[in-house]
């Protein structure tokens, strides 16, 4: 603790090595969080690259006395979710029928492609709030806080996405039988 | 208590592929030209630390102390006039007329206003102001002498646009992934559009100046996104016709 108090001081202090050390620490996270939330690398070199900026921008302002990582986590979910929303403001891409490059590319680095690929086929703001739970690790408040909803609303899609999850596998075993 | 799903899904966590070096690069590179931009943290590093340097050399700390107690007394009713006003707490700048509230607005979850007033030199300032009163003036900007028509004319100014810009990021926590860009228009500006890297232009709609403020001008401010540019602001009076595109010179 004490060490990295000191790393964030001489960072504070505009040390270029400092920097460098608590960006190395800084960017993993920023990146594994701006992945897993918008799951393509497209988007989360966008949500990333917003996230690191921003924990630098705020430098001066980080509290020492806290571990940074919970905080940069925070950081890089707002910063994925704003990137999410943006992208679903934009017109919407031309469908091919190739599998996107991205979704192979994220099933193959799970333990359980299956149900996986079954996250990744779930609409837009139900995947967010199970990637957001499950994967993230954060509570239905933080989420509802995170997403400026009320804690219900992210309960209901939660419950709806685990039901729609549970169906699809279901329907997806049914068939292979 | 968990449902086997539920068990399931927290084991499928995936792991995120490395991301390119050019990726990371290009990253960092932000980071650090950021960085170098940040403010410096103006708190004293609590009240531990003041101890630690009282106990060292009492004197280096106490007489200033005691030199700036003196002072506040002093200037105590000066302190009392401005601490509604962030930006003349200062002493940079006397205002002539002002400074009146434009408008107010929420952004993010985070309350802002809008100030103006005619400084000594007769151009017009325009303030933004996060979490209003903010007497210490965090994350608030000032602008002032925008050269636009029908204001006060600013001296050395070679040309005039319809609307005045400048650009704020409050740097709050909260609105981190938020920037604000305002400023003043011409009288017979009716709303801006912001023409950005991202989509179709975003129209805000101005606001006239209170008569207090004696200049018949009238105001914009938007929150953007940080991640979008803005690269040019198109004006347009009442019919919607556009009065000019200033290309910014840098895309805010």
């Amino acid at each position: 603790m004490r060490e990295y108090r000191s790393l964030l001081k001489l960072a504070q202090r505009r040390n270029r090595t400092a920097q460098n050390r608590l960006f190395e620490q800084c960017w993993p996270i920023a990146w594994r969080v701006a992945y897993t939330v918008t799951g393509t690398r497209e988007l989360a070199e966008d949500a990333a690259q917003e996230a690191i900026v921003n924990v630098f921008r705020h430098l001066n302002r980080i509290d020492a006395s806290r571990p940074l990582e919970p905080w940069v986590r925070r950081v890089a979910t707002n910063a994925a979710l704003s990137v999410l929303r943006r992208q679903t403001r934009q017109p919407a891409p031309v469908p091919t029928t190739d599998v996107p490059q991205d979704v192979v590319e994220w099933t193959e680095e799970s333990a359980d492609e299956e149900l996986t690929s079954a996250v990744v086929a779930l609409p837009e703001e139900r995947r967010v709030v199970i990637v957001l739970h499950y994967w993230l690790d954060y509570s239905v408040a933080e989420i509802a806080e995170f997403l400026e909803l009320p804690i219900g609303t992210v309960a209901s899609r939660l419950a709806r996405a685990l039901q729609q999850l549970r169906l699809g596998m279901e329907e997806q075993h049914a068939h292979s039988a | 208590m968990h449902t086997p799903l539920e068990e399931r899904l927290r084991r499928a966590r995936p792991r995120a592929p490395e991301p390119s070096a050019e990726t990371t690069g290009a990253a960092r590179s932000r980071a650090f030209e950021v960085a170098d931009l940040a403010v410096p943290d103006p708190t004293f590093g609590g009240p531990r630390r003041l101890w630690r340097r009282v106990r060292r050399a009492p004197g280096r700390v106490l007489v200033p102390v005691l030199v700036t107690l003196l002072a506040v007394v002093v200037a105590l009713p000066a302190v009392a006039i401005d601490q509604r006003w962030w930006f003349l707490g200062q002493h940079i700048y006397t205002p002539t007329s002002g400074p009146v509230v434009v408008t107010t607005g929420t952004s993010a979850g985070v309350p802002w206003e809008l100030t103006a007033f005619v400084e000594e030199s007769h151009t017009l300032c325009v303030g933004f102001t996060p979490n209003p009163p903010n007497p210490h003036g965090y994350g608030a900007s000032t602008a002032c002498g925008s050269p636009v028509r029908g204001l006060p004319p600013v001296p050395g100014a070679k040309e005039e646009h319809w609307v005045g810009w400048a650009a704020s990021t409050p740097g709050d926590e909260s609105t981190a992934t938020l920037k604000f860009i305002y400023g003043p228009a011409a009288a017979n500006v009716a709303a801006v559009d912001f023409v950005t890297d991202k989509g179709r232009p975003t129209t805000v709609p101005t606001v006239a100046g209170p008569p207090q403020l004696g200049v018949n001008a009238r105001f914009y401010a938007a929150a953007v996104p940080t991640a979008v540019l803005v690269h040019a602001l198109v004006p347009r009076d009442r019919t919607g016709r556009a009065l000019e595109r200033w290309d910014l010179p840098i895309a805010q």
